[in-house]
């Protein structure tokens, strides 16, 4: 098992901090990609982060109403060690399946 | 270049020396941490191989083990990083560049053909370029555009490059540590659907008297040319990288049917095995080469002119390829119909199977 | 089905294109209802009020088809010349046009695919509370998030705010400057297109007596926006025509960070779900 740290990213429009108004996982809940992590607001909107990716939360960094900093540490994923980069799938390994059979004479000349 | 490959074909000796069952992510990241411990002068860089530990974690930890100034991250511009590493090596350094994705590696071009293959050479060898670069590479990971393509070809084309893909944990370790040892520079293909699979790694013994294993044998004795992966009489399966793994299913497959497959993980790129290719089709006089690359002026066309050539007179059939098509790399939704496939793959033995003179 | 509201794909109102950017959001599996026009607040937009503050997400896991629309001056949409593109009037005209263009369709008995769903927030209520009550055929329920029975915009010191932004002298009133800054803290915001939807607000004030909504209503506020104190007197207004209004108030939260909450989203969910 591996632990990703994911910081507050860059959430545009030269903002450099969020509040946290509510976490909407917990330490130990398992999250998908793109689930709803925390309800943050900034001084221009208020905004759901979605999780950059699938795996068990570990930490989770800001009580509501603190604020926290772009760049700053967020949350803390474990991953299994197997499991995909940024980009792409890992891919499975099924048994092999064929259509094509061999039918071969083979004279040893 | 300032010294040849040898088709050196003996293989380690089993038992001795101490066995690991690891991932080719988990080998390679072993082999760099090695390889920085090792010599003071090995710098890793590349997009996010630094803080984040690769995209891959194929660089996961290192930074903080050997620090920011020998592991760090570099800006999304591959002609720097390439640029940057002809300077270092210039300078003495080792550099290890990684570009992160096959596709990437189109805007440094430049820097990779007319500054690292030849820098060497333009300088009477007063500048030589010791410079690994690790190109993750290949399809089978359902990714988006240029992150899976094979431009071994490319590579092997450009005079003053070596061109190597290792296609299990045990080779990834071996064959990244003796890149990283060469003074010339090595374009290591690292075929990315085989990160995650674990095989055994046999390590030289790490005490240097305990061990016999290696006793007067370089470390990597063995793995400077071709490896026959699976033994058989019928007909012989050239691949590298990925397909390698395929090849063996196939050959399993064929068993079934009463053909006895040998496979052949050719491993060097560039230069190629060629005794190994000679030495296997001579015995099978049959030959079907395998690789993920787009058909025309890909490499197998280079590897059946060497078959050719070495066996002309007992080949039983003329040599197929069983590649990708001559389009660019599909989305990851279609690669599967891309790819060689089990059954492509078996009917190009068949083919060979039924040829006949006349 | 996603794009531009434009002249090539949609009907126009009165001849002329107001260049509103229309998205309609699929949900991976359809239940079957009628489709959710979401309505955004002043200085917001589909993106800011509703994509990133997880509603669309959260109305397509509940099989909910999202229409969203980019008011003018805001978001994607074109920054019109006329005023009359602002006047809310107009503004609803053009959405009647776009939700029938998107598929929805007048209310028929027993058929829970039929008629049309509003959520507004702030200003965007103020339009569906407008929108409703002339549109009880289409319209089936509605969720009025940050309402306000005043109009805040239509008090807007229009002539402080161009001296403001033609040289910096400082705007007196509190609530002209506060509504300008919030406007300014959006550097996509046309603040100039801004401006005219306040002036062509000022030509249309908000009275919610004028007409109100006959279809159940929803109305949410945070317990800390001080528009919340609105939601009895809509709520009277709705009931004095028939119509049913339940109120929520989201405890700890304010005019701008109620727009994320759970509560909320599942009130509202709940709500329309029938």
């Amino acid at each position: 098992m591996a632990e990703i740290s994911f910081p507050l990213p860059d959430l545009g429009e030269g903002l450099i901090e969020a509040t946290v108004l509510d976490w909407l996982v917990s330490p130990g809940d398992q999250v998908e990609r793109n689930q709803p992590l925390v309800e943050l607001e900034t001084s221009k909107s208020a905004l759901e982060l979605p999780s950059p990716q699938a795996g068990k939360v570990v930490r989770i960094h800001g009580a509501p109403g603190d604020t926290i900093n772009v760049g700053e540490p967020l949350i803390v994923f474990e991953v299994p060690d197997n499991t995909a980069g940024i980009v792409g799938t890992v891919p499975k390994d099924d048994a092999p399946k064929r259509r094509v059979r061999l039918s071969a004479v083979l004279d040893e000349d | 270049m300032s010294e040849t490959i040898t088709a050196t074909r003996e293989t380690t000796a089993a038992g001795e020396a101490p066995v690991q069952q690891l991932s080719m992510q988990q080998a390679l990241n072993r082999a760099l941490d090695e390889i920085l411990a090792a010599n003071p002068r090995t710098v890793v860089f590349g997009e996010d191989c630094g803080r984040l530990g690769g995209v891959f974690r194929i660089t996961d930890g290192l930074q903080a083990k050997h620090g920011e100034g020998r592991v760090f991250d570099t800006p999304l511009a591959e002609s720097g990083i390439l640029g940057m590493s002809v300077g270092l090596a210039m300078a003495g350094f080792h550099p290890i560049p990684e570009v992160q994705f096959d596709g990437f590696a189109y805007p440094a071009i430049n820097q990779i053909v007319c500054q690292i293959a030849r820098m060497n050479y333009r300088s009477r060898g007063t500048l030589p370029m010791p410079i690994t670069l690790r190109v993750p590479s290949f399809g089978g990971i359902r990714a988006p555009e240029h992150h899976g393509e094979s431009l071994e070809a490319l590579f092997a084309h450009v005079p003053g490059l070596k061109v190597v893909s290792p296609s299990d944990p045990h080779d990834a370790y071996h064959l990244l540590t003796y890149a990283a040892s060469r003074p010339d520079p090595v374009i290591f293909m690292e075929p990315k659907s085989r990160y995650w699979q674990k095989g055994p790694v046999t390590f030289a013994s790490e005490t240097p008297d305990a061990g016999t294993a290696y006793a007067g044998a370089a470390p990597w004795a063995g793995l400077t040319g071709a490896r026959v992966v699976r033994e058989g009489r019928h007909v012989t399966l050239v691949a590298w990288g990925a397909m390698v793994a395929r090849c063996l299913q196939v050959a399993e497959l064929a068993a079934e049917d009463g053909i006895d497959v040998e496979v052949l993980d050719l491993r060097w790129l560039k230069p190629i095995d060629a005794p190994a290719l000679v030495a296997s089709v001579g015995k099978t006089r049959r030959a079907v080469v395998v690789h993920e690359a787009p058909l025309t002026s890909g490499l197998g066309a280079e590897v059946a002119q060497l078959i050719t050539q070495g066996c002309f007179d007992t080949l039983k059939a003329p040599v197929e390829r069983v590649t990708g098509f001559d389009v660019p790399y599909p989305s990851g939704d279609l690669e599967d119909e891309y790819l060689p496939n089990i059954d492509r793959i078996l009917f190009g033995i068949q083919r060979v199977l039924e040829y006949r003179r006349g | 089905m996603t794009g531009r509201h434009t002249v090539e794909l949609h009907h126009t109102v009165e001849g002329t294109d107001p260049g509103l950017f229309v998205e309609v959001h699929e949900p991976a599996t359809d239940a079957g209802l009628r489709p959710v026009l979401l309505i955004h607040g002043f200085s917001s937009s589909s993106k800011l009020n509703w994509a990133d503050a997880g509603w669309i997400a959260r109305l397509q896991e509940a099989g909910r088809r999202v229409i969203t629309v980019d008011l003018p001056g805001h978001g994607q949409s074109g920054s019109p010349e006329d005023l009359d593109s602002y006047s809310p009037s107009r503004i609803r005209a053009d959405l009647l046009q776009i939700v029938i263009d998107s598929g929805a369709r007048p209310l028929r008995d027993g058929d829970p695919s039929t008629g049309l769903d509003v959520i507004g927030y702030s200003l965007g209520s103020r339009l569906a509370w407008e929108f409703g009550a002339t549109q009880s055929e289409l319209v089936h329920r509605m969720v009025l998030g940050g309402p306000s029975n005043a109009d805040p915009l239509a008090a807007f010191d229009l002539v402080a705010a161009q001296k403001h932004l033609a040289d910096g002298t400082p705007i007196e009133d509190e609530s002209t400057a506060g509504l300008l800054k919030m406007a300014q803290l959006v550097p996509g915001n046309d603040l100039f297109a801004l401006l005219s939807l306040i002036e062509a607000i000022k030509g249309e004030p908000f009275d919610p007596a004028e007409a109100a909504p006959h279809m159940p209503v929803l109305l949410v506020a945070g317990d800390k926006d001080e528009r919340a104190v609105s939601l009895p007197e809509l709520a009277a207004l709705a009931g004095r025509v028939g119509g049913l209004a339940e109120q929520l108030l989201v405890p700890g939260r304010n005019h701008t960070n109620v727009v994320t909450s759970r509560a909320f989203k599942d009130a509202a969910v709940a709500f329309l779900g029938v």
